[in-house]
């Protein structure tokens, strides 16, 4: 493995930050990164690689991949291969949005229940308890059926329903940090406690968190989809994947339709699998294999 | 090649290397060692110097990344270098017993203690299953721990840490090795556990004619115990000889030093008696209580559990205080009141005569300013995000004392006072020894100019050597700032060297106080009697 090779020590300083970076060049890492990075491009130059208006139809329906359309026409004769690029644009950032809200919001309530305790902490992860006892597609399903359609609704829904897993990484993690010498001295020279949570404890608390994050991506770019896929996410026209999929669905014979944003999907969720997988080897002393 | 010899074992320029991200990092260096059948050797060193790895070469469990490249090892005629991993297998335990360090993390806790102890025996096929769990039964005895036929089937943490390293004694003893490797068997247990288990294992090994490797940091120990001692520094057996004689000749540099510097209750003390008698003490605790709640059986009836009873003491200006006891005799909670970190259930705590026992917000701000603490582990006590320099200023910031120019250069002073260099601001604290963090810790409890500094086993976890420079920083800064300590430990012999007043505590109580010429002179109390009596003196 690379991460075998030894340097000879006392090495010049400005080697210092080539071996800690060392430890992150692994095969999954290098390959996620790649790949993610190949979708962010997309992202950002969609409007110049997608060769036809993703809104449009620009040939006949339901033609058969070609040289003038590389993955077919829909059945509106509307071009997949640029629907695909566009729709790279709705489901990453949107799930990446989503995971960063709910990162936010669960590690700010499972840091507070954590360090404060008391009926606040029983309550808050009572709460989270109960969400946490639902299928998460289901209770989705039913946050989105109840605010009615739209891509905004779904991304509300799965915030609800993901939250509770950084609540409880983080309170965990906060409950075990507190008890240290480190959080005790602090308080011993008169930090005030939220001061003592948010500059000592969460700081440390947070390499887990990052970890679990990256790995749920994939799921979450999925249940977005899915969402999108029941008809409860992104509306017809736009260009979203779980919905394409869905026209692809009912179009059975013409496999192209839902093989272009089928493939998308697998691609970017396995590459955000692997980059999750690299950085908790890496990253989680618990975790680590060698 | 070797001579025919009659030692044991025989360990001829054993060399270890690790492999690590930083290049090769040489353990152990050419070391040479011979145990004589029946003879107990004592192997001394401070925590890095090889001595562990010395014991898991010669037993072939040194970590993936470690080899030996030179040397041999001869055991009753055979080359252990030489064996397979299978015969090896077949010594282990059987003829080469081990004792490991940790009596917390060294037994499996989903097995009896006793399924533990027969294990060994049908893994070597010594002995069927019934026959196995009667030699179980009859080892606990052995070892000394009472009604052996019931505590064969409980469970680790059923027991106290003594009698789990009594279990682990009995593990490394079931089939009578001819050799014990026993590594800091005692350093995890009090002083008084540890004598009990310590007379316990010399007198099984000399009955079974057991030679016995003791690996240990303590000196004293060593030469009460051993009947050879060797000192190993860095890597390098740097002296080796009767116990005896390396004790009262040394003939190593190092080996003087760390004689010099290891506490026992013959050193001087470092501080001048008290002097001025009554004037008005700057703490003083009343009548202090702490009950924490307890529950208990399946319906979980609430009960409460007295972890300080009534504690009393005064801290006079100036002046150091010493609170002596093992552990959970309540000591470091009676710190943590003194420190408002927990609060009294019950008495009163006044500084400089302000009853500050219900403090709350800014005031108890303003009083954190005053009382500050330095604890035991340098590793944990400082957050590792932060550098030196950040630590140190915290305090500064958090209480707003003067502009931020002057805090740095008040950081700069600070670590010049604990005799640091100011450049060590920038570096983090895993870029420095335990006992350099020690004295940043130091240097941030003395930040705020605080009246009492509450060392809570601020040297313990410490080497000798470090301890004793860290123990005269804390008495120089005492004479040149008129600070006063609160001082807690387990070790009676540093805090006679420290203290002016001393408090023996036992299971929450304060059972004797006085100056340490009476405390160690003219005990009175029985328990501080057993304690004393318990301390290595360095004499066999």
């Amino acid at each position: 493995m690379s991460t075998d090779s030894t340097i000879a020590a006392g090495s010049p300083p400005g080697t210092r930050r080539a071996s800690r970076l060392r430890p992150f060049l692994r095969p999954q890492i290098i390959g996620g990164s790649v790949v993610v990075l190949l979708w962010l491009l997309v992202i950002v130059l969609a409007g110049v690689l997608a060769p036809h208006d993703p809104m449009a139809a620009s040939g006949p329906r339901l033609q058969a991949p070609s040289g003038a359309h590389w993955l077919g026409t829909d059945t509106l004769g509307r071009d997949v291969f640029s629907r695909m690029l566009y729709g790279a644009r709705q489901s990453i950032p949107l799930a990446v949005l989503t995971l960063v809200i709910s990162v936010v919001v669960g590690s700010l309530v499972g840091a507070i229940a954590g360090y404060f305790g008391g009926i606040l902490d029983a309550l808050v992860m009572r709460l989270a308890d109960i969400v946490m006892a639902f299928p998460s597609i289901l209770l989705a399903m039913a946050v989105t059926a109840a605010l009615g359609p739209g891509l905004w609704h779904a991304f509300i829904a799965i915030v609800i329903v993901w939250w509770p897993i950084y609540a409880r990484l983080m309170r965990g993690q906060v409950l075990s940090l507190k008890e240290r010498e480190h959080v005790t001295a602090a308080r011993a020279i008169g930090l005030g406690p939220w001061k003592t949570l948010f500059k000592h404890i969460v700081p440390h608390s947070l390499t887990p968190v990052i970890v679990s994050a990256t790995i749920d991506l994939g799921t979450v770019i999925i249940m977005i989809a899915s969402l999108s896929f029941l008809g409860l996410g992104a509306l017809p026209p736009s260009p979203e994947w779980g919905a394409m999929i869905t026209e692809g669905a009912s179009n059975f014979y013409q496999w192209w339709i839902a093989t272009g944003p089928g493939v998308a999907m697998v691609s970017i969720v396995l590459a955000v699998n692997f980059l999750g997988d690299g950085l908790r080897d890496v990253l989680d002393v618990k975790t680590r294999t060698r | 090649m070797n001579p025919v010899t009659t030692n044991l074992l025989e360990i001829r320029d054993l060399s270890v290397v690790f492999r690590t991200s930083r290049g090769d990092v040489e353990a152990v260096r050419s070391a040479s060692l011979s145990v004589a059948a029946g003879a107990t050797v004592a192997l001394v060193g401070q925590s890095g110097s090889g001595k562990s790895t010395l014991t898991s070469a010669l037993n072939r469990l040194l970590a993936g990344n470690g080899r030996v490249t030179q040397g041999s090892v001869t055991f009753a005629g055979t080359d252990l270098l030489a064996l397979s991993e299978r015969q090896m297998s077949g010594i282990r335990g059987r003829q080469i017993g081990l004792v490991p360090q940790d009596p917390m993390s060294n037994l499996n806790p989903l097995l009896s203690v006793g399924r533990q102890i027969s294990e060994v025996f049908t893994i070597h096929r010594v002995a069927g299953r019934t026959e196995a769990r009667r030699r179980a039964i009859e080892l606990l005895d052995m070892v000394g721990i009472p009604d052996a036929a019931r505590r064969y089937g409980q469970y680790p943490h059923e027991l106290s840490g003594g009698m789990r390293q009594r279990v682990l004694i009995a593990i490394g003893l079931a089939c009578r090795p001819r050799l014990l490797i026993a590594d800091e068997p005692t350093s995890a247990l009090d002083v008084t556990v540890q004598k009990k288990i310590l007379d316990e294992l010399s007198s099984l090994t000399a009955s079974m004619g057991t030679a016995v490797i003791m690996v240990t940091h303590d000196l004293a120990l060593a030469a009460e115990r051993a009947d050879h001692v060797v000192v190993m520094n860095r890597g390098a057996i740097v002296e080796s000889g009767p116990a005896a004689e390396v004790l009262k000749s040394p003939q190593d540099e190092y080996t003087r030093r760390l004689i010099a510097a290891a506490p026992s209750l013959t050193t001087k003390s470092l501080v001048s008696g008290p002097t001025e008698k009554d004037s008005a003490p700057l703490v003083e605790a009343a009548a202090l209580t702490r009950d924490y709640p307890t529950r208990s059986g399946i319906l979980g009836r609430a009960g409460t559990f007295r972890a300080v009873d009534k504690v009393s003491f005064r801290i006079p200006r100036g002046r150091t205080v010493g609170i002596v006891g093992e552990s959970g005799s309540g000591k470091s909670t009676t710190a943590r009141m003194i420190l408002r970190l927990e609060d009294a259930s019950a008495g009163d705590i006044y500084f400089r005569k302000d009853d500050v026992t219900r403090l709350s917000g800014r005031k108890l701000k303003s009083f954190r300013r005053q009382v500050q603490p330095v604890f035991q582990n340098p590793y944990a006590a400082l957050d590792s995000r932060q550098t030196i320099g950040e630590a140190i200023r915290e305090p500064l910031d958090v209480h707003e004392v003067g502009t931020p120019a002057q805090r740095g250069e008040r950081v700069t002073l600070l670590l010049e006072q604990v005799a640091l260099d100011p450049s060590y601001a920038s570096r983090y604290p895993h870029e420095l020894s335990g006992g350099q963090r020690q004295r940043v810790a130091i240097a941030r409890a003395l930040a705020l100019e605080p009246e009492l500094v509450v060392l809570d086993e601020a040297v313990s976890a410490l080497d000798v050597l470090v301890q004793a420079q860290i123990l005269e920083l804390l008495v120089d800064l005492q004479a040149r700032l008129g600070l006063s300590y609160l001082f807690i430990s387990h070790d009676l012999a540093v805090v006679r060297m420290i203290c002016h007043q001393i408090h023996v505590m036992k299971s929450g109580q304060v059972v004797e106080s006085g100056t340490p010429e009476q405390i160690f002179e003219n005990p009175q109390h029985e328990y501080t009697k057993t304690l004393l009596a318990a301390i290595p003196t360095g004499r066999p």
